[in-house]
Order: structure tokens, then sequence, then C-alpha cells
């Protein structure tokens, strides 16, 4: 299985899905954190979720549009989300297991593992876009190793500013 | 390259285009915009259709729509069509009573691959009226139970209202012989079943070994493409999943050419398609995304 099957500005169409099914999970994440750093850490991912979904926004301008029709309004969407849906971040009712919110080192790591699963899963479906399309694939995993380097740079910037959560608690 | 067709034969109306006549038998109200019609052909002929097949309506001074038969080929009484009410001639069609009369052209087009499906096991994904012509293929199934392995319907639709054909649902499921998934996109407080689109279910559906699986999908055209994703991660190939495609049909018979799929007319060489037979087509849109050609 190696056919073209979707178009570049669908893959785009899937990441913002994806950077908002993140926005909510870090945003519900915040809602239960305690730590001030915990929530630190939270608040930039939270942000660059948002971040990330404004640029694969703006890559779509330009983009050849594919409509199909829809029986109803809103179903391409339910389609593309319910695709997306165990790809990168999980459910909302698997919110709670899925981050352990007692350390800033571990709430990044998670992250980051969040990210390249996200590359993982942009790397399979470059498979299935149009080959004349591939370069938009390849914008879309910079964008998301760029994302990781920030979240590294993050962490060293909270090591060098002291406390861990699990300390602060203490 | 695309699979090779193998042609449907002709239709064995012997003028393809005079309509016959066909008595209304009964109407039943589905949802609020489909109505199931039972007819009877005028000569009390059977029609001799096979499940997927379609018939061309014609309604007089309002024109003709391409309908899918949606009855097992087995009712001796006659034949079912669903029909929604979205334009002129169907609407004329939907407001039709017991007693009324109306033209037939057909049965049209190649069905499902009853014979080539038997021993196999099959999936069946519906999405909204696409159950219509699967409701034929379920009920051919039912009539020849032996003949098939295990039989696993999902079912779709936009919300509880939407559901079609809700009294075979309660018998399907009734029925050990079927595995039955119904699913609304967007529940309504009165609903207490799944919720989601139908690849939802078929992503958590335990295939077993899919060697002998064959899938069997007819939806909307957003639905294929993520029908046909969740079915290659349980190791479906492109051979055993078949596709009805709906297309503007208007002669029926391969002439007009309103229907056309690149070398293919959908109306004579499908509607159901098996999807390496629509892969190199670049005109199948709404089952993969080829480079214009």
């Amino acid at each position: 299985m190696e056919q073209p099957i979707f178009r570049a500005v669908e893959l785009l169409d899937m990441a913002v899905e994806i950077e908002l099914r993140g926005l909510e999970f870090y945003e519900a994440c915040l809602a239960r954190a305690e730590h001030p750093q915990v929530k630190q850490a939270l608040q930039f991912m939270a942000k660059e979720e948002a971040r990330h979904g404004e640029i694969f926004t703006r890559m779509k301008e330009g983009q050849v549009l594919y409509e199909l029709p829809e029986s109803y309004p809103g179903e391409m969407r339910a389609y593309l989300a319910g695709f997306v849906s165990d790809k990168v971040f999980p459910s909302a009712e698997d919110h709670p297991k899925a981050m352990s919110l007692d350390d800033t080192d571990r709430v990044i790591e998670t992250a980051i593992e969040f990210e390249k699963r996200s590359i993982l899963f942009y790397s399979a479906m470059k498979q299935v876009i149009r080959p004349s399309e591939g370069k938009i694939v390849e914008q879309v995993i910079t964008e998301e190793h760029s994302h990781i380097r920030r979240l590294l740079a993050l962490r060293k910037d909270l090591e060098g500013s002291g406390s861990t959560a699990d300390e602060g608690r203490g | 390259m695309p699979d090779r067709l193998v042609r449907a034969p002709y239709p064995m109306t012997k003028v393809f285009y005079r309509p016959a006549l066909a008595q209304v038998l009964r109407v039943d109200q589905l949802t609020q915009s489909e109505n199931l019609l039972a007819l009877r052909m005028g000569t009390g002929e059977p029609l001799n259709h096979e499940p997927g097949q379609f018939v061309q309506v014609s309604l007089f001074g309002y024109g003709e729509a391409p309908i899918s038969i949606c009855s097992s080929p087995k009712g001796k009484e006659g034949f079912e069509i669903c029909v929604r009410e979205v334009g002129t001639v169907s609407g004329a069609i939907h407001d039709l009573e017991p007693g009324d009369w109306i033209g037939i052209r057909g049965p049209y087009g190649r069905g499902f691959p009853v014979v080539e499906l038997e021993g196999k096991d099959v999936l069946i994904v519906a999405g909204g009226i696409g159950m219509a012509p699967l409701r034929s293929l379920v009920g051919h199934i039912r009539d020849n139970r032996r003949r098939y392995g295990r039989i696993i319907v999902v079912y779709g639709a936009k919300n509880p209202a939407a559901i079609l054909f809700k009294n075979d649902l309660k018998v399907w499921f009734e029925d050990e012989g079927i595995e039955l998934y119904v699913t609304v996109d967007s529940p309504d407080e009165s609903w207490t079943g799944r919720s989601g689109v139908v690849t939802s279910i078929i992503r958590d559906l335990d295939l077993g070994s899919s060697a002998s699986m064959n899938a069997v999908v007819v939806g909307p055209p957003v639905m294929y493409r993520f029908v046909a994703m969740e079915l290659f991660r349980h190791g479906l190939t492109e051979d055993r999943i078949i596709f009805s495609l709906e297309r503007r049909f208007k002669c029926g018979i391969g002439k007009c050419g309103h229907c056309q799929v690149n070398d293919l007319y959908v109306c004579r060489d499908g509607p159901v398609f098996r999807y390496s037979e629509l892969l190199g087509r670049s005109e199948a849109v709404e089952v993969w995304a080829p480079e214009e050609q």
C-alpha cells in the first residue's frame, strides 16, 4: 500500500487537528497541575501547539484546495479528526494517565515523545501523499523537529532556574 | 497499471432505453427524507437483479433518476428501492403512493461479486444512504448464509434520526450470523449506542486472520479513503477492498459519458469496483489522490 491517497492540503488539515488536540491535552494537564514549574512548562507547550497550528494553517495558503462533497457540513472534519485521534495525543478519557505531572523533566520527556510520534506519523503519511507534494510533508516534519529543539531548550532553561517540581512540593 | 475489468454482461432488457412499467405496492417512511418503496414490474416478472445494481426510475413529466435496489434478489413479490428526496425527480418519487405507476429501466451495472465472496469473510461498511445497496447484499448473504464466512456489518449515520432500515437492523442484531455495529457521528440525548465515524469502529475490530477477509464499502465520498486506511492497517490489500461509486448516471448503459471515470463508465463497468481496479485512474477522486494526468 504505497499509493497517493491524500493530498498535502489534507495532511495540513490533519496537522492542524493534531495541534488542536495537543492544545486541548496540555490545557487539561494545566488544569490539574499544581507545581509552578510544571505549570510553566505546560503553558509553554500549549502555546507551542497553538503557534504550530497557526503555522500549518498558513502553510495551507497557496495550496490547491481539495474538497469532496460532504453529505452534511463537517463530515470531512469528522473523518479527519477520527483518523488522527490516536496517532499522537491520547484521547480525552486517557488524559489523566498519559502524563505524570509530578516532575518537570518527565513532563518535557512526555511532550518530546509526542513530538516524535508526530514525526513518525508524518513520515508514514509521506508514503500516501502525492509525490509532487512531498516537500510540504518535509516542511511539516521540519517544524516538528524544531518543536523538539524548543522543548530541549526549555528543559535546559528550567534546569538552570533551580528547583524541580518534586523539590518544590517537599 | 490498473487491474483489468471483468465487464458486466449487458442487461437482459432488449430495448435499452424504453422503460417498463412498475407499480408501487407499498411506501414506508424510513426517515424525514428517505422513503422505502416496494415495487412490482407490471408484467409480474421478477427484476432479476444482483445486489449492488441500480435501476433508472422515471416519472412522466419529471424525468429519470438512478436509484440503488435495496432488496435481496430472492424477493418474489418484487423489489425495493430507497429514495432520498434531494431534487425534482427524487422528490416526485418520494411522494408516490401505493397503486401509482412508474417507469423502470434496468437493472443496470455490475453488482457486488457475490459469487467470488462465497466461502470468505466479509466486512460490510455502510455510511449514510450507502446502506441502501448494502441492504441488498446483506439480504442475499442471509438468504444464502452457509455460503459465506464471518459477516461483520458496520453502519454509520449522521445522527440517530438519520438511521435507515431500523427494522432490518433489529433483525440483524438478533441474527447470530451477523456481527452488527451501528454508530452515529452526532449523538443526541436519546442515543445510548456508539458515536463517532465508522472508522473508529473498524479500527477496534478484531478481524482475526485477515487472509480471507474482504471488505465491501459504500458511503459518502469523503468516507472511502479513511476506511481504506483502516483496512490497510488490518492487512487488507487493494484487491480485497470493494467500493461502489456514485456518479450522475444518465443513460445507465455506458453511452452518454456522464458517469465516466477515465476509461470506465461507472454505470456499466461499475458501480462496484475493487480498489485495485481504480488505482491508476485519476478521476476516481474519492478513493485516491493521483497526480493529474
